[in-house]
């Protein structure tokens, strides 16, 4: 060892050395971590301390609130002409409709398209891999028409209706659903549903008993993820609902800025962070399961 | 067929049609026939209205429901008919639509089919011309209760009086049906003395009244006084809704309005019969007869059972009224739709001439031939001594294909072309921009947090995770608050360097509002960056740093030529995925500033920050300009290529990308 030539001394220089240079590097990326966070941190410290600031006003707004008061928490939800509730209520039953249909007809399809082999297979999934490159936001105009259409006949599915809200989100997320799905799929070991099938299982069964147990996992990250980006989305919420009482949080919460915008902050505040909390709750609690999703090629909405 | 390892079919045999049991067999039939009959329905009532495309959309999706469903062959396909299904209804039909639409004139005016659009010119109220030698009429409406109309007619050249109805003929106004019978009026009459004097009928003084009306709690009268309560008034207002007779002060109070009228009232009683004739003035006489004929300024309250509208009643039916014909076909009369009050022995204006394909103008001769799908006045077809300004084109217009005109603009335009050039470098430059500087600090913050002595690592990621979940609609907001130029947080802390009114102006200078919209897409983007950064440095393997440290290299060198290498290998298909979304990420330009500030001198509404998604938005559904559905589809085009190429280029690289880590 050519550390057996340097004398003892001269060696614990060098660790203390190592020691005192690798904590200065610590300190260092700890100091630039901090600047990280405060970036990161300071607008929602911000939206906190104007939900609580008594003023309601953008003017001279701080970091840290002059006085506490629940009051604009109150105006709030008390509100009639801007129904912050039912806004979040109407996301919230949308969002998780859409969740489960969704994952309902993608985890169809992913299944046949993991265990079937027959004539189109290539085409349908090349077709499923094309469509969820396309967000269904490009197809707004037509899509506008379309809904507009069916509510001449069926209203429930129409313009301002949440079925027909739902129908296009339904559209939106089978693309990408469906592919993340069938990987899954993919990855669970055909002998199982081979044997069961040699005991006289149906497909059904199989589907059913065997398969969706254990495909559960991703069903709740797909699912998590259509429900984030459907609570997120703006545009097809904004084209197909115009009355107050059917918008969903994302219109509302636009519409309640509306022109008076410095003068309602506190309140607006309020409402954001309401607003935001359920989602921001459901990545920190799904955290390691939606980064698995996402890094599987999901791009929140 | 059956090249898998498991075949695509159910079982066969006799029922091989059904894999299951009798009972789900039966449930699986009654299940189709319930969604075949609404779709027949469905698919029918299309068919009847004309909506080809969404009809034969319908038919390919029931046809394949069954046929997945009847057919042992197809039997994977029953799986795939919900998904499969909304595949053709919400994404296969928009496209084609979209598609189609681009190359049509589909805008506000060119809304309707061709021969919708010929009946409502030939029909439109608006488009009627009084022919020569025709006199206006001053017109009252009436409706009864099966909310027929009748209207009163006074001539404004022969002052004559008659009234007609939807379906009758012209009736002359007798002397009865006004009310004024008998009627004298008087003139030098002292105070408290009517002002009239009714033959047959014998007026009544203050005292006489208040005698005769003492027993009396209502008098009745038709519309619009019926139940008139007798009671001494001392206030008006604190009379109960409706109609009121103060028998001492001979005060008629008229309640039914937002404030009290009153009238001064006498009394008449006839001579033969019930009750009592009731007259009363403020302004205008109002005279109302017991057997239920009241007339006010002359003009009878009731015709038979049609009675007269009030005023807000006659605004709520002005834009019905026009539309209705009145006395016999041919020869009707129409109430005015630009002058409520008038009416007229209005002809259609415009006649269409199928062999010719034009429009001819009754009242002039002038023709209106199509062009682009709207009729256009033909200049050489009118006449030298037509004095009017005639219209240049007549609407509705009807929508038809045009081919390419709609990307031609886009090129031959130079105020469409100009602004469009702008909004597509910036879309491509955002996008690249958004993700170049997310990524950057995202990579930074991973390459930070790689450090295994850094305490809790777990909780500074979840913390810096934050601006990430929180939903853009959400953030974009704040930070537009944030940004605030004159009040934002943001300016006041600047404002303390630069100067009182000195911060940038983020909302109206186009370039600071480029630099906002970076600035919020860093802050959104920059956390889910991280994360992807986190998880592919883990995967990297240790023993290549090692092996890096032996042959000497630094740590920028093993950053370089090692870290950035791989990582890329793992997350490039990501950066190109998030480049495509944010080509598209409509929710933060719009919500920050709808695109704006305005760009000058362009054709179309666009803006500084528009891309293309928030542009395509404004042609269809813009506030401004009206909607021009065509237009924006075009646009979509453009885009829908531009994606195509990027998932291409993404499809290649992604490829190539794992080529190249095999390799390493």
């Amino acid at each position: 060892m050519s550390s057996a030539a340097i004398p003892a001394s001269r060696q614990l220089q060098i660790r203390r050395q190592r020691r005192r240079q690798r904590s200065r590097q610590l300190a260092v990326r700890i100091v630039l971590l901090l600047l990280a966070l405060f970036y990161a941190l300071f607008p929602i410290i911000w939206i906190v301390s104007a939900s609580l600031d008594p003023r309601n006003s953008l003017v001279n707004l701080g970091l840290i609130p002059q006085g506490a008061t629940l009051s604009h928490y109150e105006t709030l939800l008390s509100s009639d002409i801007h129904p912050f509730t039912r806004w979040l209520w109407n996301s919230i039953k949308v969002s998780t409709i859409t969740m489960v249909l969704s994952v309902l007809v993608s985890t169809f399809a992913a299944y046949a398209f993991s265990r079937f082999r027959f004539r189109g297979r290539d085409a349908t999934l090349l077709t499923v891999f094309l469509i969820q490159v396309f967000p269904n936001s490009l197809t707004i105009v037509a899509t506008f028409l379309l809904i507009q259409e069916i509510g001449n006949y069926i209203p429930s599915l129409g313009l301002n209706s949440h079925g027909g809200l739902i129908l296009v989100y339904l559209g939106g997320a089978l693309g990408i659903n469906t592919w993340l799905m069938k990987g899954f799929f993919d990855s669970v070991p055909r002998d199982l549903d081979e044997s069961a099938m040699i005991d006289g299982a149906s497909n059904w069964l199989i589907f059913w008993r065997i398969l969706f147990p254990l495909v559960r996992p991703i069903l709740a990250v797909v699912g998590i993820l259509t429900f984030i980006s459907t609570y997120n989305d703006y545009i097809i919420a904004l084209t197909l609902l115009k009355n107050t009482q059917q918008q969903t949080l994302a219109v509302g919460l636009n519409l309640f800025l509306g022109e008076q915008f410095s003068q309602q902050w506190g309140v607006f505040a309020a409402g954001a962070l309401i607003g935001a909390i359920p989602i921001v709750v459901l990545y920190l609690v799904m955290q390691d399961y939606i980064v698995g999703g996402l890094t599987a090629g999901a791009v929140k909405g | 067929m059956n090249a898998g390892k498991q075949s695509g079919r159910g079982p066969s045999g006799p029922l091989a049609l059904f894999s299951g049991t009798v009972t789900s067999t039966l449930l699986l039939l009654g299940g189709l026939a319930i969604i075949d009959a609404f779709a027949l329905w469905f698919i029918l009532r299309l068919l009847a209205d004309r909506v080809w495309f969404l009809a034969i959309a319908l038919i390919v999706i029931t046809v394949g429901v069954n046929a997945a469903f009847l057919s042992p062959r197809l039997y994977p396909f029953r799986w795939f008919s919900p998904g499969l299904s909304l595949m053709v209804l919400m994404v296969a039909y928009p496209t084609l639509f979209t598609v189609y639409t681009a190359f049509t004139n589909y805008k506000t005016g060119n809304l309707l089919g061709e021969t919708q659009a010929i009946a409502r010119i030939e029909g439109a109220p608006e488009y009627r011309y009084l022919p020569e030698g025709e006199q206006y009429y001053n017109a009252i409406p009436y409706r009864n209760d099966e909310g027929r109309y009748l209207l009163w007619l006074v001539g404004r050249t022969d002052q004559q009086i008659f009234t007609v109805t939807e379906d009758d003929e012209i009736q002359p106004v007798t002397p009865e049906q006004i009310g004024l019978e008998g009627v004298e009026e008087l003139e030098d009459v002292a105070e408290g003395e009517p002002p009239i004097a009714i033959e047959g009928a014998e007026a009544l003084s203050a005292e006489e009244a208040a005698e005769a009306l003492a027993d009396v709690d209502a008098l009745e009268y038709g519309y619009p006084l019926g139940s008139v309560a007798v009671q001494p008034i001392s206030d008006p207002a604190a009379v109960p809704v409706g109609w009121a007779l103060d028998p001492e002060q001979m005060l008629l109070v008229d309640n039914t309005g937002s404030r009290p009228d009153e009238y001064q009232a006498f009394l008449f009683r006839p001579a033969e019969g019930e009750g009592f004739i009731l007259y009363a003035e403020n302004g205008d006489p109002l005279l109302a007869w017991p057997d239920g004929r009241v007339v006010i300024d002359g003009q009878p309250q009731t015709i038979g059972n049609y009675r007269i509208l009030s005023n807000r009643e006659r605004i709520a039916v002005t834009q019905t009224l026009p539309t209705i014909e009145f006395g016999e076909p041919g020869n009707a009369i129409f109430v005015d739709p630009f002058s409520a009050n008038r009416a007229g022995r209005f002809r259609q204006r415009y006649h269409y001439d199928e062999a010719r394909d034009v429009f001819v103008d009754e009242a002039t001769g002038a023709l209106y031939s199509p062009r682009d799908g709207t009729f256009t006045l033909v200049r050489d077809s009118v006449s030298a001594d037509v004095a009017e300004e005639l219209p240049a084109t007549l609407s509705p217009g009807y929508y038809k294909i045009i081919g390419f005109d709609n990307f031609e603009r886009l090129f031959t335009d130079h105020r469409l072309r100009g602004p469009f050039v702008r909004i597509f470098l910036w879309t491509i430059a955002h996008a690249f921009l958004a993700v170049f500087l997310t990524f950057s600090l995202g990579l930074a913050l991973a390459l930070l947090l790689n450090d295994k002595l850094i305490p809790g690592r777990k909780i500074w990621r979840s913390l810096i995770l934050i601006p990430y979940a929180i939903p853009s609609f959400i953030s974009t907001l704040v930070w537009r608050g944030l940004l605030n130029p004159r009040l934002g947080l943001i300016n006041d802390t600047l404002e303390r360097f630069l100067g009182e009114g000195n911060g940038p102006a983020w909302y109206s200078d186009p370039v600071w509002a480029k630099v906002a919209i970076l600035l919020i897409q860093l802050w959104l983007g920059f956390p889910y960056m991280m994360l992807i950064c986190t998880g592919a440095l883990q995967s990297i393997p240790q023993d290549m740093y090692e092996a890096a440290e032996v042959d000497g290299a630094n740590s920028f060198q093993r950053f370089r030529h090692l870290t950035l290498p791989l990582l890329l290998v793992a997350v490039g298909p990501l950066l190109i995925a998030s480049f495509a979304y944010n080509f598209n990420n409509f929710t933060v330009i719009e919500l920050f500033n709808e695109g704006g500030p305005p760009i000058a001198n362009s054709s179309v509404p666009a803006g500084h920050t528009d891309i293309l998604i928030t542009y395509t938005y404004e042609q269809a559904f813009g506030s401004g300009g009206g909607t021009n559905y065509a237009f924006a589809s075009a646009i979509t085009l453009v885009i829908f290529l531009l994606v195509a190429t990027i998932t291409i280029f993404n499809y290649r690289f992604t490829r190539s990308w794992e080529e190249t880590s095999q390799n390493v």
